[in-house]
Parts: C-alpha cells; sequence; structure tokens
C-alpha cells in the first residue's frame, strides 16, 4: 500500500511539472521533438518492456526451456534494425512534415485521408485492447508482489499513469517513460543477479537442470524449431510495427540522435531482459532441487521473489508497475491522438484541441481499466489484439511501403486491412494452426503482396 | 519521402515478394525455416541500404547474414545436446552481437548533408 502511495504522489508531482510544460500539441504528442538518444532510448525500452518480461518470461522458461530465449535472442539485433528499417525514414520525414503521430505520418506518406482514418483506427483499436491487458496484469501481479487487491493495484496504477499523460502528454510521460526504465533495468539486473547467487550461481543453476531437467537446456528447449524461429522472427520484425515503438522516433530532435540510439535501446533492453534469462534459470533450477513449488508457470517469478525475500517481492512489485505504467502510457496517449487529432484531420476537421485529448485519455484509462478488472473474457479476447496484429497490419507499410516510391496509397490501405484481418481469423483457430505458423507474420506476408499487387496494378 | 534510385527501386518489392511468399511457405517446409528467419532480418537491415548505398553497410549486412545463418545453424545442430545447446544460443545468438551490432549501426551511420 506504501508502494501505491509513493506512486501516485511521484504521478501527480510529475503531472504538474507535465502540465506547465505541454503548451502545444507538438509537446502533447511527441514531446516537442526535443529528445535526445539516451532519453528517448531509455524511455522507449521502457515503454517497449511490458509485465511479461517479469512474470511471464521467467515462467515460460520453466515451461519450454530454453525454447523461450528465442522471444528474445533478437534483441542484439532489433536496436539498429529498427533504425535502419524505419527510424532513418520516420525521422527524415517528422524533421520534413513535423508529424505527430504514426496514422499523420503514413498519411505523409501515402496521402488520402482514407489511410489516416484506417492507420487511426486500427492504433485506437490495438492501444484500447493492450490497455486493457495491462490493466488486468496490474490487477493480477499486485495480488502477487505487492499483496493488495487486485482492483486496487490496477486502478492506482492506471490513476497514477493517467494523470501524468494526461496533464503532461508525451512530455510528461517521456520523462517518467526514462525514469521507470532505468529502474526496471537496475531492479532486472539486481533480481537475476540475486536469483542465480541463491542457487550458487550460474554454473549451479545450470548443473541442476542437466541433472533433473536436461530437455529444457537444448538449443530449443522443449519447443518445435520451427515455432522458436517463428518467435524469432515475429519478435524481430514486429519491433518495426508497434506504434509505441515507432512513437519513440517521433521524440527525437534531430536525425543525428539515430546514430547513438541502437546502443542505448540495446543497452536498456539487455539490461532488463537479464530478469527473463536469470530469475527463469535460477527458478527453473530452484523447482528442481524442490526449493519452491509450482501451480502454473507463471507463479515462477513470484515464488523465486518470495524465497529471496520481502525486498526482492518489493523490487519485482514496483518494477513490473514501472513496466506497466511506461506501456501504458504511450497507449493511452496514442489512442488520444487517433480520436482528438487524426480522425479529426482525415475527415476534413480541424484538430481537437489538448484539453479535449486530456479528455479522451482519462476516458480511454477508465474503459481500459473497467475492462481489465470486470471482464476476464473480454480480455482473453482483447489479448488478441496484440503484438501480432500491429505486425500484420504495420510491418508491410512502415518497411516495404517507407522504403518502395511504387507503394501506392490504395496499395497500403489495402495491405493494413489484410494484415490485420488475416491476424484476426488466424489467432481464432491458432490451436489448429502448424507449429511455426504464427498469425502475425502470416498476415504480415500477405500484407505484402497485397501491396505490391495492388500498387502494381494501380500504375 | 525521398525516392531512391529507381536502379535498386525495383529490387525493394521483388525480394519482398519472394520473402513474403517464402514464409508462407516455410510452416510446410521447416528446413526453410532458418533460411527465411535470416533472410527476412536481414533483408530488413538492408532496407537502409536502399536509401543509403555504402560499401561499409553492404559488409555489415552481409556480415550480418552470415552471423544469423551461422547462428541458427549451430542451434539447429546443437538441438539435441543439453549444455551446448543452451551455450551456443546464448553465447553466439545473444551476448557475443550485443555490443557489436549497435556499434557497427554507429559506424555505418551517415550524418546527412542539411
Amino acid at each position: 500500500m506504501t508502494a501505491l502511495a509513493v506512486l501516485l504522489l511521484l504521478a501527480a508531482g510529475l503531472a504538474w511539472w507535465g502540465a506547465r510544460r505541454a503548451r502545444d500539441s507538438a509537446d502533447y504528442f511527441a514531446a516537442g521533438h526535443r529528445g535526445g538518444a539516451w532519453l528517448v532510448g531509455v524511455a522507449g525500452t521502457a515503454a517497449a518492456v511490458s509485465g511479461f518480461t517479469f512474470v511471464g518470461g521467467p515462467g515460460l522458461f520453466a515451461a519450454v526451456g530454453a525454447g523461450s530465449l528465442w522471444i528474445i535472442l533478437s534483441a542484439p539485433l532489433t536496436g539498429a534494425l529498427q533504425c535502419w528499417a524505419v527510424g532513418e525514414p520516420v525521422v527524415e520525414l517528422v524533421e520534413k512534415r513535423r508529424v505527430l503521430t504514426i496514422p499523420e505520418l503514413l498519411a505523409g506518406r501515402f496521402g488520402g485521408p482514407t489511410m489516416r482514418v484506417l492507420a487511426a483506427a486500427i492504433v485506437a483499436v490495438g492501444c484500447v485492447a493492450s490497455l486493457a491487458v495491462q490493466a488486468r496484469a496490474a490487477a493480477v501481479l499486485g495480488e502477487e508482489f505487492l499483496h493488495v487487491p487486485g482492483a486496487t493495484a490496477a486502478i492506482a496504477a492506471m490513476l497514477a499513469t493517467t494523470a501524468y499523460t494526461a496533464l503532461g502528454g508525451m512530455r510528461a510521460g517521456l520523462v517518467a517513460d526514462a525514469v521507470q526504465g532505468v529502474v526496471m533495468a537496475g531492479f532486472a539486473v539486481l533480481l537475476a543477479a540475486a536469483a542465480l547467487a541463491a542457487t550458487g550461481g550460474p554454473a549451479a543453476a545450470v548443473a541442476t537442470l542437466e541433472m533433473a531437467r536436461p530437455e529444457l537446456l537444448g538449443g530449443f528447449g522443449t519447443v518445435a524449431p520451427p515455432q522458436a524461429w517463428a518467435w524469432y522472427l515475429l519478435f524481430c520484425l514486429g519491433t518495426c510495427a508497434q506504434p509505441h515503438y515507432l512513437q519513440k522516433f517521433l521524440f527525437l530532435r534531430s536525425r543525428a540522435q539515430l546514430r547513438l540510439l541502437p546502443a542505448v535501446l540495446t543497452g536498456a533492453l539487455a539490461a532488463t531482459l537479464a530478469v527473463w534469462i536469470g530469475v527463469g534459470l535460477a527458478g527453473t533450477a530452484l523447482v528442481a532441487r524442490g526449493a519452491i513449488t509450482l501451480g502454473r508457470p507463471d507463479d515462477l517469478a513470484p515464488r523465486t521473489m518470495s524465497l529471496l525475500g520481502p525486498w526482492a517481492v518489493m523490487l519485482a512489485g514496483v518494477a513490473v508497475l514501472a513496466a506497466m505504467m511506461s506501456t501504458a502510457a504511450s497507449f493511452l496517449n496514442m489512442a488520444a491522438a487517433a480520436v482528438t487529432r487524426d480522425l479529426r484531420e482525415a475527415l476534413g476537421k480541424v484538430p481537437l484541441p489538448i484539453s479535449a485529448a486530456r479528455v479522451a485519455t482519462v476516458l480511454f484509462a477508465v474503459a481500459a481499466t473497467a475492462i481489465g478488472v470486470t471482464s476476464e473474457r473480454a480480455v482473453v479476447l482483447l489479448g488478441l489484439v496484440g503484438w501480432g496484429f500491429f505486425t500484420a497490419a504495420l510491418l508491410p507499410v512502415m518497411t516495404l511501403g517507407l522504403a518502395w516510391p511504387g507503394a501506392t496509397a490504395r496499395g497500403a490501405v489495402s495491405a493494413m486491412a489484410t494484415g490485420a484481418l488475416v491476424d484476426l481469423v488466424l489467432e481464432s483457430v491458432r490451436q489448429h494452426l502448424p507449429a511455426g505458423l504464427e498469425p502475425g507474420l502470416a498476415g504480415a506476408a500477405l500484407g505484402t503482396l497485397v501491396l505490391v499487387a495492388m500498387s502494381r496494378r494501380i500504375r | 519521402m525521398e525516392a531512391e534510385q529507381p536502379t535498386r527501386a525495383f529490387l525493394v518489392p521483388a525480394i519482398a515478394t519472394g520473402l513474403a511468399l517464402a514464409l508462407l511457405a516455410a510452416p510446410l517446409l521447416p528446413a526453410l525455416f532458418p533460411v527465411v528467419v535470416a533472410a527476412a532480418s536481414v533483408a530488413a537491415c538492408a532496407l537502409a541500404l536502399a536509401r543509403r548505398p555504402s560499401r561499409p553497410l553492404l559488409l555489415v549486412i552481409l556480415g550480418l547474414g552470415l552471423w544469423l545463418v551461422t547462428g541458427l545453424a549451430g542451434a539447429w545442430v546443437l538441438r539435441g545436446r543439453p549444455l551446448s545447446g543452451l551455450a551456443w544460443v546464448l553465447a553466439v545468438l545473444y551476448l557475443l552481437p550485443l555490443p557489436v551490432i549497435p556499434w557497427l549501426y554507429w559506424w555505418t551511420f551517415e550524418e546527412r548533408d542539411e
């Protein structure tokens, strides 16, 4: 409870600071285009990493061993990949047109209101879905780590995030995300080291698993290799299509800042992912020794932290809340921009003022929290609209679309609609799909074919 | 958006189409998967070549392709060997490139003339 109270106080202070500085739309939606590589890199990583890294990742290691690592193995590459594939053209377009949102950027590249309406709709729907999932996760993890009622944890986390995001926009959000990113990275390294130390070190943890669960230590663990490769590709290329990843490029003050950005992104991400590898390996070894027992794989991180002591439970709880809040702040801001700016401009109307964006931010937060806390079924359904959905809908237009001058507006719109639809259909029958057929990748592949075919046909 | 040189531009949709088809076929032909993973990852990085071609960047992209193919092939070869499989994946695909790839980006980055 004390942690939640401190959290709300800090958020109130940041909201007051941000409200005085967010003077116009550029400040509110794009942090005034004033960010440097360090600030944007750390904040971007914080926005990118959700609570799954701290809980779901170690739990997945317990379930499938080294196979889980294929989700994060692309981490050394993704910082540079994002800058090469999308960062450079996005920043150049921002410098030329001072765009504030991803739908605005796509409309600037392809032209036409349909592109902006569809992109805004995809962003808004995806953001609300992701926010609801974050709220649900805050409720579950608040109970696990902070030992407070789930609804209290979810409401407190969302209230704190909404306070500074609504009042200060991304001027406040960028600073908050950066602080949260430092907290997450530091705590992740500390918790991973403590967990490994509790097993006698990495070598001892590996030796335990080699004796008790050797199947977890092969190159793919117990995961079918095609599935592992599909995860690698989905979480590698998918970084070029996540709106909250792309948003950070809008914050940079100049193209020159890109030079250092991959180093900051990669360093911050690698530090945070230490918890996945360290707690996953150590916790699974502790399970093999009988030191802890699991009801389900996601119990691994909470039980390991409990074994380490109350200090570890507290640090993990704060880190998980920081991960969720930084991700939620970006989604709230992008959803508000989609309805108060992108949709209105696409329909030929004047964008609504910042005050309306503040109201929209609050409404989105209330709706997402209500869904996340009250309806588990709705959260399961909304969970389908996540990483894969954005990858399927936006990857073709953000990569091929920005690099190929022959890509047309009609081709891009068709590609986005096709990718999103294919992903949703395949996600609904996921259990019947062969290993390696990831809905997000299949949607992106079909979207790419549609983009090329439609663009060539029109020309 | 700046249009890149037409001589290179035609390659972009052709390569993207080939990769998209290969990606759809890969779940049915698992042997194709590591090649598709390496090719698609490197092709995405190589989009920068279409905008600002340079010999250092080309060498870096080729090097990344070689590293990925080696890393994925090694993981496949060691898939049944506990310990060496995990060690290979962590060392070759994760820890080794962590400091190298960001530095390669820094090295090949070109300041643009205003």
